[in-house]
């Protein structure tokens, strides 16, 4: 018996079965036969939890507490697991208006409905106390603590850096940082992200039916905990940071001090600052822009991120090695001064009479005498052109350091100002500059900038008389055997250590009887130089460069303060207070060290004397 | 008395028990797939199941009235109902309430209905009583009433795309076997699957293959048709050397001429041969493949540029995640992927009643309608869907058999336009789920949450079940 009396109603009951049996094939291979939808569906019922792992402290050299870490609180909410609640009672426990709750509500389920987000933060303690008690009333919302970081002594933010919330550029490019992650964004805390931050810890938790945790995934097979991060003991020597940090207040201008027979720095100061208190967790929002807009820019690193004025006379103790070195002249050399060199019609002014020997060209920092010098290197027949010459002593000075960046373990350095063969070539044009057209480079004006990081390094390049360590601000990680390799090894300069000697005495005499006699503090042995360095805005800036004691030096350091007029005024008093203190540990001079501190430079912006 | 007790008599019981069963499985599953939602604590009636269970008990009180009103309305204000509903669908157009970008509800008081599912069975009796007065025979003297037939059906369509809920509109497309039914040649069904499967094949295959293909196809198929193998073998033979002739003339002036064009010029010239050679002699094979070759081409030209110009980026995107799923899987073939996990996490004989961890976790997005299936397939696994599938089959089956067995062309036009929007809907909302159709989301029937569809698949079913109780009438 037929069921149907129309072929046309077979067709449709046998195009509906074909359907039928096609999805049932389709889906016998879904579920039969295809293995890893149904491992997919695993991971779907497992809760991934995220341990985040406390970051590691950052020490000074002496074990003083630099960067620890404070617990906040947070609300948090899921908005998908919300139920009615009593607003008002949340909101007085929060001590915030309504209005804001709701509203930050909203924002949280605009965002997701099924992860969570922070509704309020930071809540204080007291508050945190009550909540915790009451949390039960409230589904959906739950307490989580982070940490923020806390600097004690308020010091050194251009060093240490601060840390802010991953961008989607971070997260994209990296396999480690998820959104809302923490990262440091500049100094130590961010070269040295890797140690600090630790290893996120991850939990595997079985989620039943309606979302509960019932247990750890296979007993925790695949859990892995937080590492907590390495903490970091600083070269920085706290005491003597806020001791410059004090001294450059209310002045433009950097400090770098370096351990010489170490590379490790002991104090970088950059002034005008800022409390690295004010860049941590929410407070960044608040003060953020207000920093980066200020006109003083005090969150850049002046010490590191600018050559802001050329060396000046500090520069003639590179002139000096050089020339020994070459052997256009030695220290029985003088040359005779006359109260200036001419360049054609143009007098490089001087202050001398008569000739100058070798060691007064650098106790009185003779201009004339470093111009011969430079005339001489330049011109010295060995290298057959100008040319030849001013790329040997390119050279000679990237070997200091001077040029390029010299490999400090902070992001931003700037590696200064300091012209090729080719660059003068392409200024003046081929074969159409000699030692005159760029005479200004002997007593270190003209086409010359260097970071104050720069200066220091030289410093320490003539206490240790021919080598430097890269300076560096880490002094060890704890866990690791060893800092990079970089910071352990001697960079040599290639200059004989007699030659070195040799400097040294007149640097010496610099401070006994010479441009700065008027720091000479004798149980410091100290030896120095003074610069002077023209600023298109205003008074001169004050430049010092100087390392104490003269046998054994154990702090080199440089100092420069914009519109501090001469080198002996400003950074030459600084430089040697800093030193005082480090060495003794006390400083002997209360009216020296007030003066200075009371001395405000920052509105010397215009010309006001000469 | 004696005539209600007649009617009970003549009631397919069958029919409303495959009902009642597909209703109350149906609803455990809604309820499973949102247990979370009791959990957590929301008021029963705030639920999607706590809803659902009023809108079924309104489906069964419908039912019933349904089966008290005399069956002679449904035939006598079929148009009736057809204007009504339109009017509705226009006035859903201009004051309607926007979701997921399409104003397809109307909001009445508490209750947000959506008048496209009411559309379906209304336009199913204006249809049926048009082709039962007209009749559907494909002659030159009925092309009138044809197109008021395919209009009838055409309206609708034009009114929910205007909202744009394309998914709804599709559903339409069903009539087509209410057509093939009634006298639309098997040969157009076959046509329109066919010029469907290019379609789809241009937007997966390159543009040169696909043309290859459907002239190959037409070949071969020639070559079946004709008596005489010696016509065909010599068109093949002025087919290539057209072709070489050609491509030789291209490489040799290294003209920069496509070889798609090469081709289609190819087949041009081998059609002019083919038309001059069978001048006269009767073969409509001949016309009919020429035809189909062409339509085909045409076809896949268009959907090349419709796909690639008209096509909106998030249109394209379902088409796209379709044959590759690694495309974007948190985005696009994020449903879809995490549609099939779901489905894959049954296995065999599935997790259990209200311990699917899929859907209810939310991995699954709208779970407890469009991916309403994922819930079975995963807390029932593949012993439960080919139970779920036999029990829809038989559903469908049994509407077919009943159909067949009214004597009134008006009941048996009805039937058939039930099954067929059953059954689009099964294929759609199936097909998607498990990744072989694009993501077009209209609801299973009596599976997925929703009031509206509820009732307007139950009143679509009951009108049949009461016409079948008095299938002698001539109506």
């Amino acid at each position: 018996m037929a069921l149907v009396k129309s072929n046309k109603a077979y067709a449709i009951l046998i195009i509906v079965f074909l359907t039928m049996i096609i999805y049932l094939l389709k889906i016998a291979s879904l579920q039969l036969f295809e293995n890893n939808y149904s491992l997919s569906a695993d991971n779907n019922a497992i809760r991934r939890v995220i341990e985040y792992p406390a970051r590691g402290l950052v020490f000074d050299r002496n074990n003083k507490l630099l960067v620890y870490n404070k617990p906040i609180y947070e609300l948090m909410v899921q908005p998908n697991r919300l139920s009615d609640f009593d607003t008002i009672e949340l909101c007085d426990v929060l001590k915030i208006p309504k209005a804001l709750l709701i509203d930050n509500l909203q924002k949280a389920k605009d965002y997701s409905r099924h992860k969570s987000s922070q509704v309020y933060g930071p809540i204080d303690q007291e508050s945190y106390i009550i909540l915790s008690e009451k949390m039960y009333k409230y589904k959906g919302f739950y307490l989580q603590t982070r940490f923020e970081r806390i600097y004690p002594l308020s010091i050194g933010a251009h060093v240490l850096g601060y840390l802010r919330e991953v961008d989607k550029e971070i997260v994209d490019s990296s396999s480690y940082y998820i959104p809302g992650d923490i990262i440091g964004v500049s100094g130590i805390e961010s070269t040295y992200e890797q140690y600090l931050r630790g290893k996120k810890g991850v939990h595997y938790y079985l989620v039943d039916a309606v979302s509960r945790i019932v247990g750890s995934y296979k007993d925790g097979k695949f859990d892995t905990s937080a590492v907590v991060g390495m903490d970091i003991i600083s070269s920085l020597d706290a005491e003597l940071q806020v001791y410059g940090e004090l001294l450059m207040q209310n002045k433009r201008g950097a400090i770098v001090a370096i351990e010489p027979s170490t590379g490790e720095v002991l104090a970088m100061i950059s002034s005008p600052g800022f409390d690295p208190n004010m860049l941590t967790s929410t407070k960044l929002r608040d003060n953020y822009s207000t920093l980066v807009l200020d006109e003083d820019r005090p969150m850049f690193n002046r010490a590191i991120g600018s050559a802001t004025s050329p060396p000046g006379s500090t520069f003639k103790v590179v002139d000096a090695l050089i020339g020994l070195n070459e052997g256009v002249i030695t220290t029985e050399t003088v040359i005779p001064c006359n109260g200036g060199f001419s360049v054609g019609s143009h007098v490089v002014g001087c202050h001398h009479v008569g000739g100058v020997n070798f060691y007064h060209s650098i106790s009185g920092s003779c201009n004339s005498y470093y111009c011969e010098v430079f005339t001489r290197l330049i011109r010295n027949p060995k290298y057959g052109s100008f040319e030849n010459a001013y790329r040997n002593w390119y050279n000679q000075l990237q070997k200091f350091g001077i040029g390029r960046k010299i490999g400090i373990d902070l992001p931003g350095e700037y590696a200064g100002v300091l012209y090729t063969a080719d660059r003068f070539n392409k200024k003046h044009g081929v074969g159409k500059w000699g030692p005159f057209r760029i005479i200004s480079l002997a007593i270190g004006q003209g086409e010359l900038g260097l970071t104050a990081l720069q200066l220091a390094n030289i410093a320490a390049t003539v206490a240790n008389r021919g080598y430097f360590y890269v300076p560096h601000l880490v002094k060890k990680i704890i866990g690791l055997p060893n800092i990079d390799s970089t910071y352990l090894k001697k960079n040599y300069v290639d200059i004989d250590s007699n030659y070195f000697t040799a400097v040294v005495e007149g640097m010496e005499q610099v401070v006994i009887f010479g441009t700065a006699a008027n720091i000479y503090l004798p149980e410091l042995s100290q030896c120095g130089k003074t610069g002077t360095a023209q600023n298109p805005h205003g008074d001169y800036n004050s430049v010092f460069i100087s390392f104490a004691p003269k046998n054994n030096p154990k702090i080199a350091i440089a100092v420069y303060v914009e519109n501090g007029g001469y080198g002996s005024v400003t950074a030459a008093p600084i430089a040697s207070l800093m030193m005082e203190k480090y060495i003794n540990d006390t400083t002997s001079r209360p009216y020296l060290e007030e003066y200075m501190i009371s001395k405000n430079l920052m509105n010397r912006g215009e010309r006001t004397d000469r | 008395m004696r005539e209600q007790k007649n009617i009970s008599f003549k009631i397919d019981w069958l029919l409303i028990l495959l009902y009642v069963l597909i209703v109350g499985l149906g609803y455990l599953n809604l309820y499973s797939s949102d247990y979370q939602a009791s959990v957590d604590g929301t008021s029963f009636i705030d639920t999607t199941f706590g809803r659902q269970l009023i809108w079924i008990a309104a489906s069964f009180f419908i039912a019933f009235i349904i089966m008290l009103v005399d069956t002679v309305v449904f035939s006598m204000f079929s148009y009736v109902f057809y204007v009504i509903v339109l009017s509705i669908l226009f006035l859903v157009f201009v004051f309607g309430v926007a979701t997921h970008g399409a104003r397809s509800w109307l909001e009445i008081g508490d209750f947000k209905i959506q008048p496209s599912e009411f559309a379906k069975f209304a336009t199913a009796l204006a249809l049926s009583r048009f082709i039962s007065v007209n009749g559907f025979k494909l002659k030159f003297n009925n092309l009138l009433n044809i197109a008021i037939s395919v209009g009838i059906v055409f309206f609708p369509i034009l009114l929910i795309l205007l909202q744009p809920d394309v998914g709804s509109a599709m559903v339409y497309v069903a009539f087509i076997f209410v057509f093939y039914r009634e006298g639309l040649p098997g040969i157009v069904l076959w046509y329109i699957f066919l010029m469907t499967v290019i379609f789809v094949l241009a937007l997966v295959v390159n543009l040169t293959a696909l043309i290859l293909a459907i002239t190959i196809v037409s070949l071969v198929f020639l070559y079946f048709e004709l008596k005489n193998k010696k016509h065909i073998v010599r068109s093949v033979i002025v087919l290539l050397s057209v072709f070489s002739l050609f491509y030789f003339v291209v490489v040799l002036f290294s003209l920069k001429f496509e070889l798609t064009y090469i081709i289609l010029v190819s087949i041009s010239v081998w059609t002019i041969y083919m038309l001059i050679s069978f001048a006269g002699k009767r073969q409509p094979s001949v016309i009919i493949v020429i035809g189909f070759l062409f339509s085909g081409l045409l076809v896949q030209f268009m959907t090349d540029i419709a796909f690639h110009k008209i096509l909106q980026p998030h249109q394209r995107s379902r088409i796209e995640v379709l044959f590759d799923n690694t495309i974007d899987p948190k985005g696009i073939g994020y449903n879809l992927r995490q549609s099939k996990i779901a489905i894959g996490s049954g296995g065999a004989i599935g997790k259990g009643f209200l311990k699917g961890t899929q859907t209810k976790l939310d991995f699954v997005p709208e779970h407890n309608t469009d991916f309403i299936f994922c819930t079975v397939a995963e807390e029932w696994g593949f012993r439960g869907t080919v139970a779920f599938f036999i029990l829809y089959a038989m559903l469908l089956f049994r509407i077919v058999f009943k159909a067949e067995k009214q004597i009134s062309p008006f009941s048996r036009i009805y039937g058939y336009s039930v099954v067929s929007i059953l059954f689009i809907h099964f294929f759609v909302n199936i097909g998607m789920t498990i990744g072989l159709l694009p993501v077009i989301g209209i609801p299973l029937p009596f599976f997925s949450y929703g009031g509206s569809a509820m009732l307007g698949f139950t009143v679509l079913l009951f009108i049949f079940i009461k016409l079948d109780t008095e299938k002698d009438l001539k109506l």
